[in-house]
């Protein structure tokens, strides 16, 4: 790989031992694909999992990242375990400490994070808080739901991210262009179509999040296009779709014809190439992949997950007006994922009372791959959630024992009131 | 038997060989603390690929895999080595941050040509890879 000046001297051990390290985990990673060059990372979204002998060892005699790091979601101890009274075994096996429940480990871990400059946002929605790219900006970013929003979105581009490789970039400023990073790798190669049959204008949310589990599964690895969709479609409709394709496949680009930059036309987002394959959409598919998503059979809901990605303001205020003078069914627990940053706010404008009042929690935790109920001593059985990818993880962690009902906000929250869910 | 490939994190290393047909998740799959396969559906669960040369077909899953191999270096739970016949990059990351010697890109399929309990020596500096037939047992090189 041909390096600059500036990163053979980080290479060479220039700026300490902590981005030498890091300087050469990119330089091995990126020859291992082939990169001929370093590309100039314009923001970083980090994992808070690492552990403080990693966190030492590969910033030792740093100073301060390079580039705009914000942190993803994570699972605060004292939320989970000093205040909700959940009791956890079986840690250490869930991923290197992921969920440490050790307070003043959490804290050690959050402050020398922060002492380098990675900022607390504890988001799995960057985007949501202030680290937005621009078209064909360079992101590392950790959570598969980030990286191919960036992309389908934003037209950034965003690669297959690790932890370590997300660190390096933060300490360095540089990550290798491979992959995703090459513009010619982001054409799409298997085109779905949604026929206009299929009434997409009537559809909520969960509607959208059935069709992304579905388009995700036949992509696999693949870039997708999908032809049929309104060009208008809101943030909160193309999160739920896209979301779940890096789950039931590990889909990372997905562009939406007429809507998502650089593919304004059929032709632009194929690269003027023919798709590898093309499926069109039918309602026994959607059907099918909704029976996946709900699987409960009971309806007496116990736990209602929203927000897996973070919700946004206009989810919250839906939310805040559902929840206005009501109670959450005493059997029933309410968690809604958002940044700190969103929850500032909803405080500031006296929404977070009205949804605290009612019986809601809002938090920073993942609802994801690390939701912290499921790995609770006493997990839930029945479950509901607006997301398909909070249903997946639900029900993959947990070995299919959690159930899930699945439908949109306002079934939800209503299930969440009165403690069964209605279809 | 001898495999070229390409050197994915330099190194030397030998052992007894654990040969998988599906990709690898260390974040999920694997339990740092004492290396052994958590995954109820993996065709190896509940072995462990501590010291071992662990063959895998790729990488998939969580990017959380390196932090989970770094746990395992903390542990001294690391495989010896590994084989990876598809380069991936999460995987990739994993394997760098615990330098754990590899190498990738082979010029033979190493899951179907190499088989569990083969002992097996990797230089991966070079991108070699000799595999001796599964009679050779640990300790009887």
């Amino acid at each position: 790989m041909k390096l600059t000046d500036e990163q053979k001297r980080m290479l060479d051990g220039d700026e300490g031992l902590g981005i030498q390290k890091c300087m050469d985990l990119l330089v091995k990673w990126g020859e291992s694909f082939d990169a001929e060059k370093m590309a100039k990372v314009y923001s970083v979204h980090s994992s808070t999992n690492y552990c403080i002998e990693f966190l030492e060892e590969w910033s030792e005699g740093a100073k301060r990242i390079k580039c705009l790091s914000t942190l993803h979601a994570v699972f605060d101890p004292i939320f989970w375990i000093e205040k909700m009274g959940l009791e956890f075994e079986k840690i250490a096996s869930v991923g290197g400490g992921i969920l440490s429940t050790d307070v003043l480990d959490f804290r050690k871990r959050m402050n020398k994070l922060m002492s380098l400059g990675f900022l607390p946002t504890f988001t799995c929605a960057p985007y949501n808080v202030g680290n937005i790219p621009s078209q064909n900006n360079i992101c590392c970013w950790v959570g598969s739901s980030g990286q191919i929003i960036s992309n389908s979105i934003f037209g950034a581009f965003s690669g297959r991210e690790s932890v370590s490789t997300c660190f390096a970039a933060a300490l360095t400023g540089y990550t290798p262009r491979m992959e995703l990073l090459n513009p010619e790798k982001r054409r799409a190669q298997l085109l779905i179509k949604v026929p206009a049959k299929i009434r997409t204008e009537t559809w909520t949310e969960a509607d959208y999040g059935i069709l992304g589990y579905l388009i995700g599964g036949i992509a696999g690895q693949r870039n997708v296009a999908i032809e049929g969709l309104s060009p208008e479609l809101s943030m909160d409709m193309l999160r739920m779709l896209l979301s779940p394709q890096p789950v039931s496949g590990a889909v990372a680009l997905c562009k939406i014809i007429g809507l998502s930059p650089g593919a304004l036309t059929l032709e632009e987002a194929l690269g003027g190439k023919n798709p590898e394959e093309v499926i069109e959409i039918n309602m026994s598919m959607l059907k099918e992949t909704r029976s996946k998503l709900n699987s409960a059979i009971g309806k007496d809901v116990e736990v209602v997950f929203l927000g897996c990605p973070h919700l946004n303001l206009t989810e919250l205020l839906k939310i805040t007006a559902l929840l206005e003078g009501k109670s959450v069914h005493p059997d029933v627990m309410l968690f809604i994922g958002a940044a700190n940053a969103t929850r500032v706010i909803l405080n500031e404008a006296g929404f977070l009372d009205i949804i605290e009042h009612a019986g809601g929690h809002v938090i920073n935790s993942c609802f994801g791959p690390f939701n912290p109920l499921i790995y609770s001593r006493n997990p839930p059985k029945i479950t509901a959630t607006n997301s398909a990818r909070c249903s997946h993880y639900i029900q993959t962690s947990s070995g299919g024992k959690t159930k899930v009902l699945y439908g949109d906000i306002v079934k939800c929250i209503n299930a969440a009131l009165a403690g069964k869910w209605e279809e | 038997m001898k495999l070229r490939g390409r050197c994915l994190n330099p190194g030397i290393a030998e052992g007894e060989a654990l040969v998988t047909s599906t990709p690898i998740s260390f974040f999920g799959e694997i339990d740092a603390s004492s290396g052994k396969i958590t995954s109820p559906r993996h065709e190896h669960f509940g072995k462990s690929i501590t010291g071992k040369i662990f063959v895998v077909p790729t990488g998939k899953g969580s990017s959380g895999g390196p932090n989970v191999i770094y746990s395992m270096k903390l542990h001294g739970t690391l495989p010896a080595g590994m084989i990876i016949e598809k380069n991936e990059p999460t995987l990739a990351a994993g394997v760098l941050t615990g330098d754990i010697p590899a190498v990738t890109n082979l010029d033979q399929d190493p899951t179907m040509v190499i088989k569990t309990g083969d002992y097996v020596k990797i230089d991966a500096t070079n991108g070699i890879v000799v595999v001796a037939s599964s009679s050779f047992k640990k300790g009887q090189k």
